[in-house]
């Protein structure tokens, strides 16, 4: 179940999506007659636009791969790693962690064609494994649990008032934690 | 209180799952008994694996449902224990946003 700490105007996210829509690009391009003869041999401010937007979107998913394939030294944690009987780590925890994180990438920029900073992925207490976003305008902690099945706990924060936090099937995604992840980010 | 060095993996950065209770509690030193040397010297490790970070305990009450419990062993006149949840998330990020670094934590860990 996913709670909501406080009312969030999602309306900003989708104006920009809405702007950024490529079919209004297309509409745009497919329509040069309506661009002054001096404009003709400039750059499609449209065009330009979605490629840079395009390199960013890819970008994005690099530095999530690349968060991924860092977080694979989780796994050299065994049992007792601390010298004072901390549990270690599972492969099938990892792997819920990381299908989390990919899903809801995946999911922004299909969906919304937006994107989020990589994670840091962690290791958290008693095996689980902690997804830790932070930027200048807010945090959020998602915390895989080493028991297959159970829910995610995520609480996240703009270092103020505004609050989400609830539990999560990280199985599934999560728009609305996601979105929230977004809107933190200027 | 303690931090193992293998705990900062992978990018060697303090985070929040170095927060993490045993038996219900997170154990500490209260600085009043012990030395931020001397916490690390307590280590059942190598203690020169482990860095040392400090909590203030009014920051520590601050956060909803902890607990500050001394709680001193025969062998350990500092040792306390904050009590009340310490695994949350809630917990585990505001605990990271407080702590302050008095042993730096080794990195990297040596092979």
């Amino acid at each position: 179940m996913t709670t909501l700490g406080a009312a969030w105007n999602f309306s900003p996210l989708v104006d920009r999506w809405r702007e950024r829509d490529p079919l209004r690009s297309f509409e745009w391009m497919s329509k040069p007659s309506l661009l002054p003869p001096a404009q003709w041999s400039q750059p499609i401010p449209h065009f330009v636009e979605a490629s840079q937007r395009q390199v960013a979107r890819s970008r994005f998913l690099v530095e999530i791969e690349e968060a991924i394939r860092l977080s694979e030294e989780i796994f050299e944690l065994r049992d007792n790693w601390d010298g004072e009987g901390a549990p270690g780590y599972t492969r099938d925890t990892w792997e819920r962690a990381i299908k989390f994180v990919r899903t809801s990438a995946e999911m922004v920029d299909r969906r919304y064609g937006l994107s989020f900073r990589a994670p840091n992925i962690n290791p958290g207490p008693d095996g689980s494994i902690d997804v830790h976003w932070r930027t200048d305008d807010g945090e959020l902690l998602v915390n895989i649990p080493a028991e297959p099945g159970a829910l995610a706990e995520f609480y996240g924060d703009d270092y103020g008032q505004a609050v989400i936090r609830g539990k999560l099937n990280p199985a599934r995604s999560n728009h609305e934690l996601i979105l929230w992840l977004i809107s933190s980010q200027r | 209180m303690r931090v193992h060095q293998n705990g900062l993996k992978p990018r060697g950065e303090l985070h929040a799952g170095v927060f993490r209770g045993r038996k219900g509690g997170m154990s500490t030193d209260w600085s009043r008994y012990a030395t931020p040397e001397e916490t690390r010297q307590r280590a059942t490790s190598p203690p020169e694996h482990n860095g040392v970070v400090g909590l203030p305990v009014g920051g520590v009450r601050e956060i909803q449902g902890l607990r500050v419990v001394h709680d001193p062993k025969d062998d350990n006149q500092a040792h306390t224990e904050v009590r009340g949840g310490v695994a949350r998330a809630e917990v585990r990020l505001k605990l990271l946003r407080i702590c302050e670094v008095l042993i730096a934590v080794p990195w990297p860990p040596e092979e």
